[in-house]
């Protein structure tokens, strides 16, 4: 977002109204920020009054004119609110900056039952209330929800994270679900009408890189592999025209997950290969290249340069991420079928993980890799 | 939506740029709010990680 939104001239009168801190949830140095504010979606916008209280949350980038409205937003927010779904929307915007998602939805959704005509809020609400149940891991109510309010935030930017978010909700969903299929259905609609009206409405590249990676994971829950295909093809030309666009190796470099993993899907790893050896050598300090170049190699056989390539990421790389690439590695000597050498990777990860601070510790991830060294 | 992640790495493209626009903090939480309480302004965090 900072190259391609806060440094939008349009912001500058901004400048003077807030005391503006970046965070990078993977340094060492932000635990006390992270202990006080949990981030678990990147980015996160937040807006803190002076005494550090949360009255604004915003999961998700934007335009600049979503920022700008955001940032309006934000500081009546700061500044106390007026009615009672303004008044709702910052206790839940509070209770989603504590962790407390289920509690955080239920507060939207109130929010929303009280919000007069025309609520310029609504599309936020209604964005973070998906995002909350999202969270909280109740993804039948998420589906549901976005199903439901997407027709209120049609042609809107919200309609994007609604239809797209409540998408991925919905194929989430178990065959328990007795609307599941129906659920599908209509969200899968939502999204295809939000792609289809992406000139029109003011949407990021990655918005609608998402968007496609919602509707190529529904095909490919149905098993229909010819329209999968189809949209991953579309998928693969947005982006290459996207990354054509770019003016730095930074701004291109920006697309490489994204192309990453269309390619993968396509099966054409040599295309990902070409594109990311050319950002390792744009970009020597980020292990972002050789941390993706790993999964590249590994789909395309190459497991030597999958490892050597996971030893540049590796010295590169800091924080949680690394996690990752030591997996990466581990799945390059399974798939080699080296069991000893993908064991003592993932013991090195274990070991990693578990010297990590409190705040970037995930008692998760550390028993997830523990149960994967009992099943090698 | 995964992509979120996206758009946080469109933050380590050009910091240098961004600080002609909008004076950021960076990783320093404390001097943010001590600065939020002295001049009684919000705070406006990106949270983002370099994926």
């Amino acid at each position: 977002m900072r190259a391609y939104v806060f440094t939008d001239k349009s912001l500058e009168r901004y400048a003077g109204r807030f005391v503006w801190l970046s965070i990078d949830t993977e340094d060492a140095k932000n635990t006390a920020f992270l202990k006080a504010h949990p981030i678990s979606v990147w980015p996160t916008l937040l807006i803190l009054d002076p005494k550090d209280k949360v009255v604004f949350r915003y999961a998700g980038g934007g335009t600049v004119p979503q920022i700008r409205k955001l940032l309006d937003d934000g500081e009546r927010a700061a500044r106390g609110s007026h009615g009672k779904a303004d008044t709702d929307l910052a206790r839940a915007d509070a209770l989603a900056g504590q962790g407390k998602q289920a509690e955080a939805a239920n507060v939207f959704d109130e929010a929303i039952a009280e919000a007069p005509k025309n609520w310029p809020r609504l599309g936020r609400a209604s964005e973070s209330l998906v995002f909350a149940l999202l969270q909280s891991r109740d993804p039948q109510r998420c589906a549901e929800r976005a199903l439901a309010l997407y027709p209120r935030v049609r042609g809107t930017g919200s309609a994007v994270n609604v239809a797209g978010t409540g998408l991925s909700c919905a194929t989430g969903l178990d065959s328990k679900s007795w609307n599941r299929s129906e659920l599908i259905a209509g969200l899968e609609k939502a999204t295809r009408e939000t792609l289809a009206a992406a000139d029109k409405i003011a949407m990021s590249a990655d918005d609608r890189s998402g968007l496609y990676e919602s509707l190529v994971d529904a095909r490919d829950q149905a098993k229909d592999e010819t329209s999968a295909h189809k949209l991953r093809e579309e998928w693969a030309a947005f982006l290459e025209g996207e990354a054509a666009k770019a003016k730095t190796p930074d701004q291109r470099a920006v697309f490489d997950s994204h192309r990453l993993e269309v390619y993968l899907g396509l099966k054409r790893p040599e295309k990902a290969i070409a594109m990311l050896e050319q950002s390792e050598r744009d970009l020597p300090k980020d292990y972002n290249p050789p941390a993706r170049l790993i999964s590249a190699y590994r789909a395309a056989k190459r497991y030597d340069d999958a490892l050597a390539a996971s030893d540049r990421a590796l010295k590169l790389a800091y924080g949680p991420r690394k996690i990752g690439i030591y997996r990466n590695r581990a799945a390059v000597y399974l798939a080699k079928g080296d069991k000893d050498s993908a064991r003592k990777t993932i013991e090195e990860a274990i070991h990693f993980a578990e010297s990590l601070p409190t705040e970037q510790r995930s008692e998760g991830m550390i028993a997830s890799m523990k149960k994967q060294l009992d099943t090698m | 939506m995964k992509r979120l992640l996206i758009a946080s790495l469109l933050l380590i493209a050009s910091a240098a740029q961004a600080k002609e626009v909008l004076p950021w903090i960076e990783n320093d939480y404390t001097k943010a709010i001590a600065r939020a309480k002295s001049a009684d302004l919000p705070v406006f965090v990106e949270a983002w990680a370099p994926w």
